[in-house]
C-alpha cells in the first residue's frame, strides 16, 4: 500500500529537467579474437540515446545527465551492461555467448521462453513496426511480416474488417480466424453482422479496437504445435499480444507522445468510358427519372454517345422525339439538371465522389518506474474520416498497466484497457442500394456528382428527392446524410494476476482475465428511400463478455545437466453473448428513429447464449546441456456445447529443438545451427445450443403467434472435431548473424469437423450437423535475414518471408461432393472433394478446344453443368522488407505479394452489362458499329469463324450475367503492392541535449503505396465483402482500398 | 500475508477442482431463445401463411409461373420472361415449400396429441403444397420426403403415383374432418376455425387434382362424375373460397403489394395476352385487372412476354391497384368459380360454365353484360373445352401456379405461345421448372435418374411434359 501511495505521488510529481550532459567514448572488442568489433550498439539505458560501434570498434556518445548506464549489445554476443558514474572511456570485450541463443519469445499462457528451446516456429513482430506505418484496424499493419500470415482487407471504408488466415483454412464451418489473445486473455476478434454480399455495413472486426501505440510486441503462433495449450481456439493460430507496462524502462518518470496524421485516397479505380451516356438502345431522354421519359429509369450507359456527330450518322432517334436526328440535334438533350442540355462525359465523377480520408492519432504515455513497482498510463485518440463522404470511426483508448513485487515471494500485475469505437456513419456495403459506390456501376456516364452534391437537399418538379435516376437509386450524398449506420462500442478488458515463489523451484500463479463489450449498431432508412419507402430502421444491442480464470503451478528445477520445469494449470472459460434486436419496418413521422415511432408492430429479436469450457492442462519441458529441450504438453476440456456423453477430450502435443551449434563445434561462419520438429494435436467444439431441434418465431399473424421448425437437422450424436500437425524446421545465422535462415515444413490435417452440411431440401431440412470431412493443409514457410551492411553509420537489412501452403479436401460426408460457403449470382463458393478449399463453381462460358468461344447466333452460350472455376486459395505468399539507415535517419519499404487466388468480380460483370466500364465500348466504336451491330470474336458450334453482327448492348447484357458464363468474370488476384514505407529522422542527442526531449523524432509514410502488379482489371484484387468465410473472392462496388500518406511524430521526455 | 496465501491455496482448489463439475453442462446447453415444442396452431399458421406468400407471390407467381402463363409481363429485367431462369429463384421456390411448410405440416401430422381437424387440416394443406410442387417440376421425392435424417436422399416418386396418394390423401382428411372434433385455433386463418368449409376445401383441392390427370386417368373423370352426382360437399358460394386475406402490415401483406410497396419494384406490367383477351371480350375485369397507361387514362395496351423494355413505361397498363396496390388483397388457393368450372368442363355443363364466369366476376364486384353471357354460351357451343379454359385462365390472374399448370393441360388461351425473345427459340412455353441445384449438390443420384426418366433436356425447362399433360 504505501508502495502503491510512492506510485501515485509519482504520477502527480511535476517535471523537472537538467539538461547538462557528459560525453563517453571507448572501443568494443572481440574477447574470442580481441579483434575490434564494429557494429555494436551502444546505448544510455531506458533511453533511445544510441550509435554504432565504426570500423575499429570504436564509439562516441552523448549521455543526458539521467543516464546511468550504458548497454552494449551485439547479435551474437551476451548483452553488458556497464555503470557510467564519472568514467568517461569504456573498454568493452564480448564474448561468445550468442544472444540469439538468448532470445525471448512469448509463448503459449503468456509464459516467456528461449527462443531456443522451441520446438515450433513463432514470428515477432515489435509493437514500434506497427505504429510507423499505421492504420487503422492494427491486423492491417500485421500484412507482410510474418511468413505464412495472409491478411485481407476487405475494402477502403474507414475501419472495415480484416480477415487473418494462417498456414491456410483448416475447418470448413470455423471462422479460421486465429485466436488473439492479449497479455495471456483472449478477446473476441467477432463480427456479429452476418455480413453478406446483398447488403449490410462493415462493422469491423472486434480486434481491430486493440490500439498499435500499446503494443510492445505480437508473436504469432502459427499452428497446432505453439498453440495447443490454448485449445480449441487455437487449431487457426494464436496471434500474442504483449502490450507495453512500463516494466524496464528507465526509473522515474517517462513521457511519451507520439502523433500520427494520415490523409487517404483511393489506390485504383476502375477504368470508365466516356463516349456515351446513359440510356439503352442509344435513345435516352429525361422526363421524371422513372422511366417517363425514354429510358430515363434506365441505369446503365447503353445511351446516345457523347460525341454529337456519331449520334447524328447512327440513323437512330436518340431523343426520342419520333424522327431520326438532324444536325445540331444530337448535341443537347433533356437531362435531370434541366431540359436541353450538352450531352458530355464525367470522367471523373466517380473519383470526386470521394474527398480526402483523414486519421488524426495522438497518443500519450506516462510511465513510473522504482525497484519494486511499475506503471504505465496511456492515451490515445484516433479520429479517422472515411473517404467516402460522411463517414468515420473514433477510437478512444486508456490502458493502464502495472506491477508490484510486494514481497520476495510474492509479486502482482494488472493491466485494465478502456476503449470505446465510435462511428457517426458506416457506409452500405455490398449489392444494395445502400452502397453508394453501386451507383457508379449501374450508372450513366454523364452522372454529374458535384451538382448530386449541391443539391441533393433539394427536391425535383416531381417532389421527388433530387437525383439523376429515380427507378433504383437515392442520391448517394441522401444515403450518406440521411441513412446513416452508427456504431458505438465500449470495451473493457484487463487481466490481473498474482505470483507467489513457494521455494526456488515451485511457483503459482493466478490470473483472472476478462473482455467485456456492449455495442450499439443503428441502421437508418429514412423515409423516401428507394427501397424503403416508408423509412425504417435497425438496432442491434450486443454484449459479448469472455472470462477466463486460470491458476498455473510451475516447478523448475536442474539436475545435473538435465533442467526440468513442469506447468501444471486449470482454465476455466465462461462466454456470454448477447443481441438484442429491433427492426421498425416503418416510421409514422419522418426523421425519429425511436421504437415508438413504429408503423405497426416492431419485429424484436432478443438471443441469448453461453458456453462453458472447463480445462486442465500441463506442460514439461525438458532441457539437456542447454543444446537439447523437450516439450511435452497436455490438455483436456470439457466443452458445454458437445453432447454429455462426448464432451470431454485429450489432445498433447510434442516438441523436440536440437541446437547443434552447442553440441558440435562447427565451422567459424555458422553461429547457430538448429533443428526442430514436433507433433501436436487439437481439439475443438462447436456452438451453444446445436444439438436440439427447435421452433423458430415468425412475425406473429396479426397477433396470432407462428412459429416454424428449425431448418436445421439436429445431430445425432456429435463428437469433438481435431487437428493434427507435424512440422520440422531449421533455424541457422550465419556470418555474425548477416544472415539468417529459418525454414519450416508442416502438415497440418483437421477430421472429424463438425459441418452443417447442405441437406437435400426434400428432407425437410436444409441442412444438418455432423461430424464429417478432411482437410489437408501441407506447406512451407521461409524467412530470410540478410544484412549486407553494418557500419557505424550506415546499415542495410533485408528480411524476406515467403509461404507456400496447399490445402486439399480430403473427404467430405458420405455422399457430399462439395461444402458450399457462399453463393452470389449463382457461383458457388465450395469445399471441394479433391480440390484447395475454396473453389468457385460456376457455369463456363462454351469455348472449343482452342479456346475459342462458341457463339450461338452470335451470341455467346454456357455450358449446361457447372464446373471449378477457380480459387480463393493463393499459392504462395510473402513479404520483402528493406531496411536503410544512415546516421539518424531509417528508410523501410515493405513489398508485399500474392501469388494466385481468384476473384469474381461483379464490379466488371455488371460493369459490362452497364456499358459503363472501358471494355464495353468494343462494338460501338463508330456509327456503323452502332447502327448495325458488331461482329464479336469467336466461332459456331461448327468451328467457323462468328459472323453474326449483334450490338454492344445486347452482347454485353447477354455475356455478363450469369448466363454468359461466370468464367469471363472470374479473374487471377495476385497482386504485387508497395504495402508500407516510411522514412523517421531521429533528431541527434547532441541538438536534443538543449531541448526537454529525449528523443525526438520525425517520419513520413505511406500505406497501400502502389498497386506494382496485378493481372485483374478495374479494382485492388485484395478485397472481400467481409472477413467470414462464405464471402471470400467475391466482389462487388467494395469502396476502392485506401493509399495512406502521412506523418509520424514520436517524442520522449 | 498468510491470510493471502490461504485464498490463493483456495482459488487454486476451486480452479483446479471446476473442471470436473460439468453437472450443468445439459442445462447450460439448453437454447432459451427457442422453444422446443409449440400448440399446432401457431405451427399451422406458419405453414399457410408461408405457402401462399410464396405459391401467390411476387417471385413464384409473378415472376415464373403466372409470367410463363402470361399473366404478366416484364418491363425491367427481362430475363425471366425470355425464358431465362435465375438458379437461385428456382431453388428458392423449391425449398421454400418442402424447408418450412411441409416440414412444419408433417410435424403436425405426427405429433401424438393431435386431433382429427388438425391432423386433416395439415393434411389437406401437405396435398396442396405437393400438388403445387408436382405440377411445377414433374416427378419429385414424395413417399420418402420430409423424413429428415431417415431418409436423406429420398428418391423421386412418378408424379402418377403421386397424384394417385394426394387424391386418397384429400379424401382421407375430407372423411377425417368432424364438426364435433377438436378446435383448429387462432391459427386457421383461412377459414376461421369452419370445418365445413375445410371439409370442402379437401374436396374442391380433390376434385381439382382428379379433373387435371383426367385426360391420362379415364378412372378420374369416372371418380368426378361420381363424386358430382353423390353431392360431396363443395366450395357452394365466394363465401367458401380458400383464400388468405393479408393482415395489411408491413411483413404480412399481399405479395405483390408488398413487392411494390415496401420492395420499390415496379418490374411487371400486366400481359399484353391477358389484356388483349379481356379486351376482345369486352370483359368488365379488363379494368380491374389493368391500370390504364400512364399517357392515356382511356387506354389500356398491356406489354407483350419476353419483349424489349419499353422505352416509355407511360406507355404501358400496369398490374391493376386491386392486385398491386392494395395490401389485403386477398390471395385464393381454390375457387367456386374454379369448382364450377371443373364442374362444366366433366359434364359438358353450360350452365355451370356460366356461374363459373358469373362467382368469377363476382369477387372482382362485376357481373357480366347480357351481351358477354350470349357470346360466352356462343364460345361454349363452338369448343366447350376451350371457352372453358379462357375463362378458367381469366378467373385464375393472381394464382399463377394454376394458371401455368391448367394451360400446360389445356394449351389454352391458344394466344399464350413462346415469347419472341425465347433464349429456347422453336421450344415453346417451357413445360416445367428446372431442378433445385441444391438438389443435385445433396440428392444428386436420384435427382439425375429422375431427369432421365422423365426426359428433362439440359436447358432444365423443355424435354418432358408433364405427365397429366401427355
Amino acid at each position: 500500500m504505501k508502495n502503491f501511495l510512492l506510485l501515485v505521488t509519482a504520477f502527480a510529481l511535476s517535471l523537472s529537467f537538467a539538461w547538462a550532459q557528459t560525453t563517453v567514448s571507448g572501443r568494443v572488442t572481440d574477447s574470442d579474437t580481441g579483434e575490434p568489433l564494429e557494429g555494436v550498439t551502444v546505448q544510455v539505458k531506458g533511453t533511445t540515446v544510441g550509435i554504432f560501434t565504426d570500423t575499429q570498434g570504436k564509439f562516441t556518445l552523448r549521455v543526458p545527465e539521467n543516464g546511468e548506464t550504458l548497454v552494449f549489445s551485439f547479435i551474437g554476443k551476451a548483452p553488458q551492461e556497464m555503470p557510467i558514474g564519472d568514467q568517461t572511456t569504456f573498454e568493452v570485450s564480448m564474448s561468445g555467448d550468442d544472444i540469439y541463443l538468448q532470445e525471448v519469445v512469448v509463448t503459449a499462457l503468456g509464459i516467456s521462453r528461449d527462443k531456443k528451446a522451441l520446438g515450433y516456429s513463432v514470428q515477432d513482430v515489435k509493437g514500434s513496426e506497427l505504429t510507423k506505418a499505421r492504420d487503422g484496424n492494427v491486423v492491417n499493419t500485421l500484412s507482410g511480416k510474418i511468413a505464412g500470415v495472409q491478411i485481407t482487407s476487405s475494402s477502403g471504408n474507414v475501419g472495415s474488417s480484416s480477415r487473418v488466415v494462417i498456414r491456410g483454412n483448416a475447418s470448413i464451418s470455423g471462422n479460421n480466424q486465429p485466436l488473439f489473445v492479449v497479455n495471456g486473455v483472449p478477446i473476441d476478434n467477432g463480427t456479429y453482422q452476418g455480413d453478406d454480399g446483398y447488403g449490410s455495413v462493415d462493422y469491423g472486426n472486434a480486434a481491430m479496437d486493440i490500439n498499435p501505440e500499446d503494443i510492445e510486441s505480437v508473436s504469432v503462433l502459427k499452428g497446432p504445435n505453439a498453440a495447443a495449450l490454448y485449445g480449441s481456439r487455437a487449431a487457426n493460430g494464436v496471434i500474442l499480444i504483449t502490450t507495453k507496462t512500463g516494466k524496464g524502462t528507465q526509473k522515474g518518470l517517462g513521457i511519451t507522445y507520439s502523433g500520427n496524421f494520415g490523409f487517404s485516397n483511393p489506390l485504383r479505380l476502375p477504368d470508365f468510358q466516356d463516349e456515351f451516356g446513359q440510356g439503352s438502345g442509344q435513345q435516352f431522354n429525361y422526363v421524371d427519372g422513372n422511366y417517363g421519359g425514354v429510358n430515363d429509369g434506365v441505369d446503365e450507359s447503353w445511351g446516345p454517345a457523347f460525341d454529337v456527330t456519331i449520334n447524328e450518322n447512327d440513323g437512330i432517334d436518340n431523343d426520342g422525339d419520333g424522327q431520326t436526328d438532324e444536325a445540331g440535334e444530337g448535341a443537347l438533350l433533356d437531362q435531370y439538371q434541366g431540359k436541353n442540355l450538352p450531352w458530355v462525359a464525367q470522367p471523373d465523377n466517380f473519383k470526386d465522389f470521394f474527398q480526402t480520408g483523414v486519421s488524426i492519432t495522438n497518443n500519450v504515455s506516462i510511465s513510473a518506474a522504482s525497484e519494486k513497482l511499475y506503471s504505465r498510463l496511456s492515451f490515445t485518440n484516433m479520429d479517422q474520416t472515411g473517404m467516402v463522404p460522411n463517414t468515420d470511426i473514433r477510437r478512444t483508448s486508456l490502458n493502464f498497466s502495472f506491477g508490484a513485487e510486494l514481497s520476495k515471494k510474492l509479486s502482482t500485475e494488472g493491466n485494465i484497457t478502456y476503449t470505446q469505437t465510435h462511428s457517426d456513419n458506416r457506409p452500405g456495403t455490398g449489392y444494395a442500394g445502400d452502397n453508394t459506390v453501386q451507383q457508379f456501376i449501374w450508372s450513366g456516364r454523364q452522372l454529374d456528382i458535384n451538382d448530386l452534391r449541391d443539391k441533393w437537399q433539394t427536391r425535383d418538379e416531381f417532389g421527388n428527392n433530387y437525383n439523376w435516376i429515380h427507378s433504383y437509386q437515392n442520391n448517394p450524398f441522401y444515403t450518406l446524410y440521411k441513412n446513416v449506420k452508427p456504431q458505438t462500442r465500449d470495451r473493457i478488458n484487463g487481466y490481473y494476476s498474482a505470483k507467489y515463489q513457494l521455494t526456488d523451484w515451485l511457483r503459482i500463479k493466478a490470473r483472472v482475465g476478462n473482455d467485456l463489450y456492449r455495442e450499439n449498431r443503428k441502421r437508418i432508412f429514412a423515409k423516401e428511400t428507394k427501397d424503403y419507402p416508408n423509412g425504417r430502421f435497425e438496432e442491434d444491442l450486443l454484449y459479448v463478455n469472455e472470462m477466463n480464470s486460470d491458476v498455473l503451478v510451475t516447478a523448475d528445477k536442474k539436475f545435473g545437466d538435465l533442467q526440468v520445469t513442469v506447468n501444471l494449470g486449470a482454465n476455466h472459460m465462461t462466454r456470454r453473448y448477447e443481441r438484442n434486436s429491433v427492426t421498425v419496418q416503418a416510421l409514422t413521422v419522418p426523421e425519429i428513429y425511436n421504437v415508438s415511432n413504429a408503423d405497426g408492430n416492431p419485429i424484436n429479436d432478443v438471443y441469448t447464449s453461453d458456453k462453458v469450457i472447463n480445462s486442465v492442462y500441463g506442460m514439461a519441458s525438458l532441457g539437456f546441456k542447454d543444446f537439447l529441450y523437450l516439450d511435452l504438453t497436455g490438455r483436456n476440456d470439457w466443452s458445454s456445447t458437445l453432447p454429455v456423453e462426448s464432451n470431454s477430450y485429450f489432445y498433447p502435443s510434442a516438441n523436440l529443438s536440437i541446437v547443434l551449434s552447442e553440441a558440435v563445434t562447427m565451422p567459424g561462419f555458422i553461429d547457430m545451427l538448429k533443428l526442430r520438429g514436433g507433433w501436436a494435436k487439437v481439439g475443438s467444439d462447436t456452438d451453444p445450443y446445436q444439438l436440439n431441434a427447435v421452433y423458430n418465431a415468425n412475425t406473429a399473424w396479426g397477433g396470432i403467434p407462428s412459429f416454424t421448425l428449425s431448418n436445421i437437422l439436429p445431430p445425432t450424436a456429435l463428437t469433438p472435431e481435431f487437428t493434427s500437425s507435424i512440422e520440422v524446421g531449421i533455424d541457422a545465422r550465419f556470418f555474425k548473424n548477416r544472415l539468417g535462415i529459418d525454414a519450416t515444413y508442416y502438415q497440418a490435417a483437421t477430421i472429424n469437423q463438425i459441418l452443417p452440411v447442405d441437406a437435400a431440401p426434400s428432407t425437410g431440412y436444409t441442412s444438418q450437423l455432423i461430424n464429417a470431412g478432411k482437410i489437408d493443409n501441407s506447406g512451407v514457410e521461409l524467412m530470410v535475414s540478410l544484412t549486407p551492411v553494418r557500419s557505424t553509420n550506415f546499415s542495410w537489412d533485408i528480411m524476406v518471408n515467403f509461404a507456400k501452403n496447399k490445402s486439399v479436401v480430403r473427404e467430405l460426408p458420405e455422399g457430399v461432393d462439395a461444402i458450399r460457403l457462399g453463393r452470389y449470382w449463382s457461383l458457388d463458393l465450395e469445399a471441394r472433394e479433391g480440390e484447395a478449399y475454396g473453389n468457385f463453381r460456376g457455369f463456363s462460358a462454351k469455348y472449343d478446344a482452342n479456346g475459342n468461344i462458341i457463339l450461338d447466333g452470335g451470341l455467346p452460350s454456357r455450358e449446361a453443368t457447372p464446373s471449378v472455376l477457380g480459387t480463393i486459395t493463393p499459392d504462395w505468399i510473402g513479404g520483402l522488407r528493406n531496411t536503410l539507415r544512415y546516421k539518424n535517419v531509417a528508410f523501410t519499404f515493405l513489398i508485399d505479394v500474392r501469388k494466385g487466388s481468384d476473384i469474381f468480380s461483379m464490379t466488371y460483370m455488371f460493369g459490362r452489362y452497364a456499358g459503363v466500364l472501358e471494355e464495353s465500348l468494343e462494338g460501338r466504336g463508330s456509327a456503323d458499329e452502332v447502327k448495325n451491330g458488331y461482329v464479336y470474336e469467336g466461332v459456331n458450334e461448327d468451328g467457323s469463324p462468328n459472323a453474326t453482327p449483334i450490338d454492344a448492348e445486347t452482347w454485353n447484357v447477354f455475356y455478363y450475367q450469369s448466363l454468359g458464363g461466370h468464367d469471363r468474370s472470374i479473374f487471377d488476384g495476385s497482386f504485387v503492392k508497395l504495402r508500407e514505407a516510411n522514412l523517421t529522422y531521429d533528431l541527434p542527442s547532441s541538438f536534443l541535449s538543449k531541448t526537454p526531449f529525449g528523443k525526438l523524432s520525425f517520419g513520413a509514410y505511406g500505406r497501400n503505396l502502389w498497386l506494382i502488379f496485378s493481372n485483374i482489371p478495374h479494382i485492388d484484387p485484395e478485397t472481400a465483402f467481409g472477413n467470414d468465410n462464405g464471402i471470400q473472392g467475391f466482389e462487388f462496388g467494395q469502396t476502392p482500398s485506401a493509399r495512406t500518406i502521412g506523418f509520424t511524430v514520436d517524442a520522449t521526455f | 500475508m498468510k491470510n493471502f496465501l490461504y485464498k490463493l491455496f483456495l482459488m487454486l482448489v476451486i480452479v483446479l477442482t471446476v473442471p470436473a463439475c460439468t453437472d450443468d453442462f445439459a442445462e447450460l446447453n439448453t437454447n432459451p431463445n427457442a422453444p422446443t415444442d409449440v400448440p399446432s396452431t401457431n405451427i399451422l399458421v406458419s405453414a399457410i401463411t408461408n405457402t401462399v406468400i410464396r405459391t401467390h407471390g411476387a417471385d413464384m407467381n409473378m415472376t415464373y409461373a403466372g409470367l410463363w402463363a402470361q399473366h404478366y409481363a416484364k418491363i425491367q429485367y427481362i430475363d425471366e420472361d425470355y425464358y431465362s431462369y435465375r438458379t437461385g429463384n428456382m431453388d428458392a421456390h423449391w425449398t421454400g415449400l418442402y424447408v418450412g411448410p411441409l416440414l412444419d405440416l408433417q410435424t403436425i401430422i405426427e405429433k401424438e396429441d393431435v386431433g382429427p381437424n388438425m391432423q386433416a387440416a395439415a393434411m389437406t394443406m401437405k396435398a396442396y403444397i405437393f400438388s403445387v410442387i408436382t405440377d411445377m417440376w414433374g416427378d419429385i421425392p414424395y413417399f420418402n420426403a420430409l423424413k429428415g435424417g431417415d431418409a436423406i436422399q429420398p428418391v423421386y416418386d412418378s408424379q402418377e403415383a403421386i397424384y394417385a396418394d394426394l387424391v386418397s390423401q384429400l379424401e382421407q382428411a375430407a372423411t377425417l374432418f368432424s364438426d364435433s372434433g377438436d378446435d383448429l385455433g387462432s391459427g386457421d386463418v383461412l377459414f376461421g376455425g369452419d370445418i365445413t368449409k375445410w371439409r370442402k376445401f379437401a374436396n374442391s383441392l380433390r376434385m381439382r387434382l382428379l379433373n387435371r390427370m383426367s385426360g391420362v386417368n379415364p378412372s378420374a373423370k369416372a371418380t368426378l362424375e361420381s363424386m358430382l352426382n353423390a353431392s360431396v360437399p363443395m366450395l357452394a358460394s365466394n363465401d367458401d373460397n380458400a383464400s388468405l386475406v393479408y393482415i395489411g402490415d408491413v411483413t404480412y401483406s399481399n405479395p405483390l403489394y408488398s413487392n411494390k410497396h415496401f420492395g420499390g419494384r415496379n418490374d411487371h406490367a400486366i400481359s399484353k395476352t391477358m389484356v388483349d383477351l379481356l379486351t376482345s371480350l369486352n370483359d368488365p375485369r379488363l379494368a380491374v385487372y389493368a391500370e390504364p397507361t400512364g399517357n392515356d387514362p382511356a387506354v389500356y395496351n398491356g406489354q407483350p412476354n419476353g419483349s424489349v423494355q419499353p422505352a416509355d413505361f407511360g406507355t404501358i397498363s400496369y398490374i391493376g391497384a386491386a392486385f398491386r396496390d392494395d395490401p389485403e388483397s386477398p390471395s385464393h388457393i381454390i375457387t367456386y368459380a374454379e369448382v364450377l368450372f371443373i364442374k362444366a368442363e366433366v359434364q359438358n355443363n353450360k350452365q355451370a360454365y356460366i356461374d363459373g364466369i358469373t362467382a368469377a366476376m363476382a369477387m372482382h364486384g362485376v357481373t357480366p353484360s347480357a351481351d358477354y353471357i350470349t357470346a360466352a354460351e356462343a364460345a361454349f357451343d363452338a369448343d366447350y373445352v376451350q371457352a372453358i379454359a379462357n375463362q378458367r385462365w381469366i378467373a385464375l390472374f393472381g394464382n399463377g401456379c394454376e394458371a401455368f399448370s391448367e394451360y400446360r393441360r389445356t394449351g389454352y388461351p391458344s394466344t399464350v405461345q413462346e415469347v419472341p425473345g425465347s433464349v429456347y427459340p422453336g421450344k415453346g412455353v417451357p413445360y416445367r421448372f428446372a431442378y433445385a441445384t441444391t438438389e443435385f449438390t445433396t440428392n444428386g443420384t436420384n435427382l439425375t435418374a429422375a431427369i432421365s426418366s422423365q426426359g428433362v433436356d439440359d436447358s432444365g425447362l423443355f424435354g418432358a411434359k408433364m405427365w397429366w399433360a401427355k
